[in-house]
């Protein structure tokens, strides 16, 4: 009994060992193969085998080898199967096997159990040989070996210059927004409220929130066209090129007066230094006191403090009106203003408070000049002795002017604000442009706004260089030209929405060209050629118009 | 714990069964040349008490071996001839006036089947209404006539051959009768050496003496010893897998059986598969069934036993493939 007990157990032990043998190959082969395509997976495509993977896939090879032995190891039955089988007991030891397992006694179960015991001893010592699919265990061999060598190929050069273009990619675009956050903040420090608002801070700071770090060179130059275009857009609702051009040929005239004060706004105008002339133009009120002395000295003859003041305040706005060619006598002006104002509601005249906002600039010059035209006669008529001071007839121009000049210095104010916001948009813009290069490698530097003195130097070049940052370089030296992605490519702009950078003479010129190698051939009658040619010169002959401003020069 | 109910001699019982069934064989075998198998086949049969049907063209020795055994066993032996004329009275006896003292009364003739061996030569050339008249006695052990049973003698078997061959004027046996019979052997034609051998021995001066060299009682003997072998319950579901494997209404039946068989084998086939196996078992040596023992004895213990289906009978396909096929489908 203890034979056929012993003969069992380690004829169940060969057994399990080859089992497991078994499904180490049988595991091990689909495990090797799968580790095979993984490898070539990355192989292939010109990378080095991600390792942790295959580490994985052969754990889990090896953990379903043992799950699975576990699952369909033998038994002491099985064990017995496998003898009365194999050595052809007819089931003898399977029988006793279940005899002994059910309790079964009696004379006839102890005759099976002594044959089971005698087979069993007979048998003791004997293995059944080494069942082992060998083909199947050498070819998972080899697909081990070979899965294993190729650990060790490495990537290619395209993909390593991939890979760190990638790699550059995701830090530039975290070092981009790093940058844009920075500069953010240092807006918001310089800016007063005023020019914050102007400038849509706020907004600015969402947009640049929901810049994303990416690898993907392709999404992160699109993520910085979109925040381009917005800037663009936001830059396009800051134009006021045509209060600019006014402002100029304003300031183009107060510089030829003789007069410092005028010159001084003139220049700062000129400068586009709109705050400083806003400062200037509101000196040029006339306090309380002034006005007071003004009613007193009305009378006299020879020129007071305050109405020299006025004769300056009335050439400046003189050159001021007429400098953008103010059509019309200043009286009628004046009276059809008058006529406008009498027929204001109270509603409209609240508007006035909106001119200074986004009014017309022109407008506002003239009203002033007309103000200030319409005191100096009402001076001049009582310093020739035909009228007192009468409190309502002075008192509305001098309101009108006081009033006239808050709104201009307003106006420059606010003009002064949106140019600032406008620069710093600009400033922005060109920041995301170089950006856009320094992401896509081709720039080295990212200059959001230009360093400052002594932090130019490039703390990169410290650092030892790579190779796959070289590639990455090579790679764009060695371009051919017009045969790489351009970065306009990405951004596709609606039709006519965009800003042309070509000026449009340019254009015409090349138009001209082309009709004039029209005309040099021999093929179009002469009249027609001489007719075109005529066209041409009548079209590209400059008007001389002259200056409205300078021919009006008191 | 289960206690088998065993008599305290077995290995006396088993060995007298080996000894016994080997002297007869023996003993046959001095005459019957060759048929190895058939002979161990029939034996088995007598142990176990069941009827042997045995089929093969004429002149192989089929009844020569019946007529041998019968002589080898010292019991009463009948023989049959079947023909078509054949009455059933003429198989289990008939009243017979008899006039006796100046009365008459009817007194019953025991027919042929009072026996311990009954030859049913070519029993497929009766009509079936003869062929029934044996079915009762096959089962039962007696005979019924005229409201009155007569008990046969124990041992009582029914050794039945017939010719496949001679279709014309046989009529086949019904299926209860073929029930009825523990095994159908085929009686082959012998090798050439056997060949050799039977012409030696048959074509002398002087036959081969047969000697009666065991009893009714023996053959009892030897069925109750074989009934104490015992099988292993594994060894048992297999042999009820093979015998439900033949049926083509079960669902886990293999295709050919599915496709050719109309009935398939009946408990009462699993009865005799049982029991040759258990003799088989003894034979070999040993107290227990194994699945061998089962594989040898399905094929003669159920091919009369399969009834095929008419694209079967067309195909002309063998009852031996299909309950090859049961065996194989059922391995564990």
């Amino acid at each position: 009994m203890k034979s056929q007990s012993r003969f069992l157990s380690a004829l169940r032990t060969r057994l399990n060992i080859q089992l497991a043998l078994k499904l180490g190959t049988m595991v091990g082969l689909i495990g090797f193969l799968l580790a095979l395509v993984y490898c070539l997976f990355f192989i292939l495509r010109g990378y080095e085998v991600a390792r942790t993977g295959y580490g994985m896939i052969l754990t889990i090879t090896a953990l379903a080898t043992v799950i699975v032995w576990v699952i369909r190891r033998k038994t002491i039955e099985h064990a017995a199967q496998f003898a009365d089988q194999h050595w052809q007991l007819k089931d003898v030891l399977t029988t006793a096997y279940h005899f002994k397992k059910s309790g079964k006694s009696g004379r006839i179960y102890q005759l099976v159990q002594d044959q089971a015991a005698e087979h069993a001893k007979q048998l003791m010592g004997k293995n059944p040989p080494w069942d082992l699919p060998k083909k199947s265990g050498s070819l998972a061999v080899l697909l081990l070996l070979v899965s294993v060598g190729m650990l060790w190929v490495p990537a290619s050069p395209e993909v390593l210059a991939q890979l760190a273009k990638q790699e550059m990619t995701a830090e530039r675009t975290a070092e981009i927004q790093h940058e844009l956050d920075e500069y953010l903040k240092k807006l918001e420090e310089e800016l007063n409220d005023d020019e914050k608002e102007t400038l849509k801070l706020n907004e600015l700071k969402k947009w640049v929130k929901e810049l994303k770090k990416t690898n993907n060179e392709r999404d992160a130059l699109k993520q910085f066209a979109k925040l381009e275009q917005k800037i663009s857009k936001n830059m396009s609702a800051l134009e006021q090129r045509k209060d600019e051009k006014i402002l100029k040929n304003v300031a183009a005239q107060l510089m030829k007066a003789e007069m410092t004060e005028a010159k001084k706004l003139g220049k700062d105008l000129d400068l586009k230094e709109y705050k400083a002339a806003a400062k200037k133009l509101d000196a040029m009120k006339l306090s309380k006191a002034e006005k007071n002395k003004l009613k007193d000295t009305a009378k006299t003859t020879k020129l007071t403090e305050q109405q020299k003041k006025i004769a300056k305040m009335r050439e400046i706005s003189k050159r001021m009106a007429h400098a953008n060619g103010k059509m019309g006598k200043p009286g009628q002006g004046k009276q059809g203003k008058m006529g406008k104002a009498g027929k204001m509601g109270k509603g409209e005249m609240g508007k006035m408070g909106e001119m200074a906002e986004g009014g017309d600039l022109e407008e506002m010059l003239n009203e002033l000049d007309e103000a200030l035209e319409e005191l100096e006669e009402e001076l001049e008529e009582m310093a020739m002795g035909d009228e007192e001071w009468d409190e309502d007839e002075m008192g509305a121009p001098m309101g009108r002017i006081d009033g006239d000049l808050d709104d201009l210095a307003k106006k420059l104010s606010k003009m002064g604000a949106r140019r600032k916001a406008r620069s710093k948009l600009k400033q922005m813009r060109q920041g995301l442009a170089q950006a856009q290069s320094y992401a896509s490698g081709q720039s080295q530097q990212l200059n959001m706004g230009g360093k400052r003195a002594g932090e130019g130097t490039d703390p990169s070049k410290r650092n030892e260089k790579s190779k796959a940052n070289d590639n990455g370089q090579f790679a764009q030296l060695s371009g051919i030209k017009n045969k790489g992605p351009s970065n306009s490519s990405i951004e596709e702009a609606d039709s006519g929405t965009g800003v042309s950078r070509r000026r449009a003479t340019a254009k015409e010129r090349s138009y001209q060209r082309q009709f004039e190698s029209f005309v040099h051939r021999d093929d179009i009658p002469e009249d027609l050629k001489s007719g075109v040619r005529e066209y041409f010169k009548s079209i590209h002959q400059i008007p001389t118009v002259e200056n409205p401003g300078s021919s009006t020069e008191p | 714990m289960t206690t088998a109910s065993t008599t305290p001699n077995i290995e006396a019982e088993a060995a007298h069964f080996t000894t016994t069934f080997q002297t007869i064989r023996d003993e046959v075998g001095k005459f019957i040349v060759g048929q190895d198998n058939i002979v161990e086949n029939v034996l088995i049969s007598i142990c176990c008490g069941g009827h042997v049907l045995l089929e093969g063209v004429p002149g192989l020795g089929k009844t020569a071996l019946v007529t041998t055994l019968a002589k080898a066993l010292s019991l009463d032996f009948q023989r049959i001839q079947f023909t078509p004329d054949l009455l059933p009275s003429d198989v289990v006896g008939t009243q017979v006036l008899i006039e006796k003292d100046g009365h008459r009364s009817l007194q019953f003739q025991k027919g042929p089947v009072f026996c311990n061996i009954l030859l049913a030569d070519e029993i497929n050339r009766a009509t079936p209404k003869t062929q029934s008249a044996l079915l009762e006695t096959m089962q039962e052990k007696h005979v019924t006539v005229a409201n009155l049973t007569h008990d046969i003698g124990l041992p009582f078997f029914v050794l039945a051959t017939q010719n496949p061959i001679e279709n014309d004027g046989t009529y086949a046996l019904p299926e209860a009768q073929l029930d009825r019979f523990f095994f159908k052997l085929y009686v082959t034609l012998p090798n050439h050496d056997d060949f050799r051998e039977i012409l030696v021995r048959t074509g002398g001066t002087s036959l081969p003496e047969i000697n009666p060299v065991a009893s009714g009682e023996d053959i009892l003997r030897m069925g109750s010893t074989m009934r104490q072998v015992v099988i292993d319950e594994d060894v048992q579901d297999y042999l009820i897998r093979v015998v439900r494997a033949t049926h083509p209404n079960h669902e886990d039946a293999p295709k050919k059986v599915k496709q050719y068989v109309r009935n398939g084998a009946s408990p009462r086939a699993a009865q005799a598969i049982l029991a040759a196996s258990r003799a088989r078992a003894l034979l070999d040596g040993r107290f227990h069934v194994s699945i061998e023992d089962i594989r040898e004895t399905a094929i003669p213990a159920m091919r009369h036993r399969l009834i095929l289906s008419f694209e079967g009978e067309a195909d002309g396909v063998l009852p031996d493939d299909i309950i090859r096929s049961a065996i194989k489908f059922s391995l564990r």
